[in-house]
């Protein structure tokens, strides 16, 4: 999803490599250990925060929808006192900080609420939807890593090559192009006129890689599409950047021959700007992987989600909301530890 | 010169001090303070020319922000025309700000470039509600840039699009505009050309004597001070270390820094072989454990 | 102010003439035009009444009658997609004018005055960040319910941080100029500090935000209107548009063509406009 790309990357790649990146690399090693911990421990404890707060702002605002959720519950043709009654049962005619206190509570020991819909536990509902998402989620973001990287290796490495500027104009349309509307025209050509992979819905893995594979195949490409390409020129520019450098040149000057100069001296370097960004489209698809979800028809988060805000289903939203602000944490918590493995300057700090 | 004893004090700074909390640039962050102005006592006598005069760090620009209220002293009070006006807020220090002005340093940064020139003089007059029109304003702005040196036309004019020396008339327009008591110049001629610079010290003494305003000059240049200030005030290190008339201190220099700072500026006597001053003199170093 | 409105439409006309320079950019500028001048006339250039069924002539392809066919209720595609054009060109003004209304006083407060408050906005501001902003919109919109206001409003909502947070940032900076201080020193109110300098000092960056937001909120309204919490059927907007073709793609898989073209021309147009006032901008930046 295109969404907010240019506004989020910015912005939130400032964030996250600005960390320690410019302390010296002095640390002696029975330190490092410690101070690794204590930046684990830091980003642990700042992750705990968010997702805390993330809850309390929309509790907050479940609350403010929780009103005419009564009466939506109770029918159109409910008399006052039935209204009344469902408020008891939901528990709304308690203090909002007793309500929070249950809900947080229940929340650390895994049980998000009741459905008001369906009855059944918010945590089932969730769990039942999120390996679709997650499949779609991981294999966009492969798809994105692998192509992206190479597409984007390739064009930095034949810098202003014509391969470079295909490469360009292709990353820079697919950029632009919303990708639920991707998603679209790969169900008309590909499933529809010529009937390759299945339109719509979603087996599980249980079901056999192939059929999982050609279930998700359509759904992965149309998410990952804006995610390869902005890989790609992160990628390109990391590569170009570091071609540039003396060593690299020297290397060159020396006779070093194209792959080997790729893994020895550019890979690595390159890697770092690139986790970062990767990582933070991780969390932005799981926001794109919404609208996919509705193109093709898959039962997964968004899909739960876009149903629940439909049917005024307060506690399934909050749970969402939540859980996706989890997710959102941990992956922040992984690119921060990718960061550090990969680029030994900030490991020492 | 008039005489030192006939002026009355407009401001009198008793035992102020302040201090900055200081982040030294290590990896481990280290906290300490600085103490910028050290439990100073000085009268700024009405009418009068004071220079201030000290190497950077010295804490002259903090005195003067304390002078103009920009800042708070930690301890001390500031009297102005009788009135401590050290803790004022509000309509007070409304009132206060009206009657003293600062000149800033930089030119270049002290007017908003969305700003055109007129609108820049004209501001206090504005905000203080002094000319409610603003054809009003403009007659005002036109008067004031011409008072300055400046032609008329200047005032449609972005900051963008004039000199330095230009720009710094400007400032000392913006701040004549609500007829202060008092203007605190804080090195207002060190970002200029050095062929800009007696220009702009000789409009402020001249502005001194004919707007029968009180001027405090802040500078490390003591050179150029002695010729204008009636009197002066050497800091080093947050404290006062000699204050009296410029002629006097010019001519006797009593504590060794003065003379230091002294014999940085002058010429060698002719006869007498130039005496090397070192400028680490008295006074403990500013940074100091909190 | 006189001196300040007539250095305001200056400034205007200036950056409006470097965007034309531009092929690019001033390709984008004659776009959008197009697009408002469409969104206006819609009622009257458009072959057919938007919302006149005629289900005996459902799915029709290309003819003269009907230039890009008809949909599953026989309505003019054609005519479906311009008066689309004024929910393209209305929906995101209002998400953006509330993302404003919000975000750029809150943004000029929090950058000048540096109390604990003023930190904790600045943080709270970081934590909304975190979730995905379709993922905000949809919990915001569990509270105000589906519709296109309210989902505009909503959009509003969850981009006011981002505006807050560059709005906040440039103010930081500007906060610690002279100008700043010597505003101060005359006298002046927060108020005039904030409105009156600080905020033209912050206008470059915030209006290439606000025109890039602009295509994000458009992509934003499209996709919740796709989802169905946005513009409501029959109502048409490209992304209802696309969620009708979507329901009968068996029958034609290709109706989803004309409305992510102009939906996709539209954010282009309206990113290319921001990057070249950004560049317009920056190369003035550097005049100075």
């Amino acid at each position: 999803m295109l969404f907010m790309s240019k506004v989020l990357g910015e912005e939130r790649g400032a964030q996250t490599d600005a960390p320690d990146a410019v302390k010296p690399a002095t640390a002696k090693p029975g330190l490092r250990t410690v101070r690794h911990a204590a930046h684990i421990g830091r980003g642990v404890v700042g992750a705990a925060g968010t997702v805390l707060a993330v809850s309390v702002v929309t509790f907050g605002l479940m609350q403010l929808a929780s009103g005419d959720a009564a009466d939506a519950i109770a029918g159109e043709s409910a008399s006052a006192a039935d209204v009344e009654r469902v408020r008891d049962q939901l528990g709304l005619d308690r203090s909002v900080f007793v309500q929070f206190g249950d809900w947080a509570a229940g929340a650390l020991q895994g049980d998000l609420g009741t459905s008001w819909t369906t009855g059944r536990p918010v945590t089932a509902l969730l769990l039942e939807a999120a390996p679709a998402t997650f499949s779609i989620t991981a294999l966009a973001l492969i798809l994105a890593g692998v192509v992206g990287v190479a597409l984007g290796s390739l064009a930095g490495m034949r810098r202003d090559t014509l391969t470079d500027r295909a490469i360009s104009v292709v990353s820079s349309l697919s950029i632009a192009t919303p990708n639920y509307w991707v998603g679209l025209v790969l169900v008309s050509v590909f499933a529809l006129s010529w009937s390759i992979f299945p339109a719509t819905g979603y087996a599980p893995l249980s079901s056999g890689l192939g059929t999982w594979l050609s279930f998700l195949a359509l759904p992965a490409i149309a998410l990952g599409l804006d995610t390869m390409a902005e890989t790609t020129r992160q990628t390109r520019g990391g590569v170009v950047d570091v071609m540039r450098q003396p060593y690299v040149v020297a290397a060159r000057a020396r006779g070093a021959s194209g792959g080997n100069l790729f893994r020895r001296h550019v890979a690595r370097n390159a890697a770092i700007p690139v986790v970062t960004v990767f990582g933070l489209q991780a969390a932005r698809l799981l926001g794109g992987v919404v609208v996919i979800e509705t193109v093709f028809a898959i039962p997964g988060l968004g899909m739960l989600a876009v149903e629940a805000v439909l049917r005024r289903d307060l506690p399934v939203i909050q749970g969402y909301v939540v859980l996706c602000a989890v997710l959102i944490v941990l992956i922040n918590l992984c690119v921060d530890a990718c960061y550090r493995w990969i680029d030994p300057k900030t490991r020492a700090s | 010169m008039r005489e030192p004893k006939a002026d009355p004090v407009l401001v009198d700074i008793c035992a102020v001090t302040k201090r900055y909390a200081h982040h030294v640039g290590t990896a481990r962050g280290g906290r300490s303070s600085i103490l910028a102005v050290a439990d100073l006592s000085l009268s700024v006598r009405q009418g009068r020319t004071l220079g201030i005069v000290g190497e950077s760090g010295s804490g002259k620009s903090t005195l003067g922000r304390l002078i103009s209220r920009l800042e708070t002293p930690d301890s001390g009070s500031i009297i102005f025309d009788g009135r401590d006006v050290s803790t004022i807020r509000g309509r007070e220090l409304r009132e206060f700000r009206r009657q003293v002005q600062t000149v800033f340093q930089d030119p270049y940064s002290s007017l908003d470039p969305t700003k055109t020139v007129g609108h820049a003089i004209a501001e206090p007059l504005h905000v203080h509600r002094e000319a409610r029109s603003s054809s009003q304003r403009r007659a005002r702005a036109i008067e004031l840039a011409e008072r300055v040196g400046l032609p008329r036309a200047i005032i449609d004019r972005f900051p963008t699009q004039l000199s330095g020396g230009q720009r710094q008339r400007v400032a000392i327009a913006r701040a004549l505009a609500l007829g202060p008591r008092l203007v605190v110049a804080d090195e207002p001629t060190s970002a200029l050309d050095l062929s800009t610079r007696s220009e702009i010290l000789n409009l402020l003494v001249e502005l001194q004597d004919t707007e029968d305003m009180t001027l405090v000059l802040i500078s490390h240049d003591f050179a150029s001070i002695r010729h204008v200030a009636h009197d002066v005030a050497v800091m080093h290190h947050g404290r006062l270390v000699e204050v009296g008339s410029a002629a006097h201190i010019t001519e006797t220099p009593t504590h060794p820094y003065t003379q230091a700072l002294l014999s940085a500026v002058l010429p060698p006597h002719p006869r007498v072989a130039r005496e090397k001053l070192t400028m680490r003199a008295a006074g403990p170093s500013p940074t100091e454990a909190p | 102010m006189r001196e300040q409105t007539s250095s305001a439409t200056a400034g205007a006309r200036t950056l409006l003439r470097s965007l034309l320079s531009t092929p690019t950019s001033g390709l984008a500028v004659a776009y959008l035009t197009a697009l408002i001048v469409v969104a206006a006339t819609a009622p009257w250039i458009s072959p057919h009444d938007p919302l006149a069924q005629n289900l005996g002539n459902a799915f029709a392809g290309l003819s003269l009658d009907h230039p890009l066919g008809t949909d599953e209720f026989g309505r003019d595609v054609l005519s479906r997609l311009a008066h689309a054009c004024q929910i393209a060109v209305v929906g995101p003004l209002i998400a953006v004018a509330v993302a404003v209304g919000l975000g750029v006083p809150a943004g000029l407060w929090s950058g000048y005055s540096r109390g604990w408050f003023a930190r904790f906005l600045a943080r709270g501001a970081e934590v909304l960040l975190s979730l995905p902003p379709i993922i905000a919109a949809i919990a915001v919109i569990a509270v105000l319910g589906p519709g296109l206001l309210k989902a505009m409003v909503a959009i509003g909502i969850v981009f006011a941080p981002r505006l807050f947070r560059v709005v906040r940032g440039a103010t930081l900076a500007v906060a610690n100029e002279t100008y700043i201080a010597s505003a101060h020193s005359i006298g002046a109110s927060r108020s005039r500090i904030l409105w009156g300098h600080c905020l033209p000092n912050v206008m470059a960056p915030l209006l290439v935000q606000v025109t890039l937001m602009l295509g994000f909120a458009l992509l934003a309204e499209s996709s919740l209107s796709f989802l169905g919490l946005g513009v409501q059927l029959p109502e048409a907007s490209w992304g209802s548009m696309l969620r009708s073709a979507s329901q009968h793609q068996f029958q034609a898989p290709y109706a989803v063509v004309a409305p992510g073209v102009a939906l996709t021309l539209t954010i282009l147009a309206f990113n290319t406009v921001g990057d070249g006032i950004r560049d317009a901008l920056a190369s003035r930046g550097g005049e100075r």
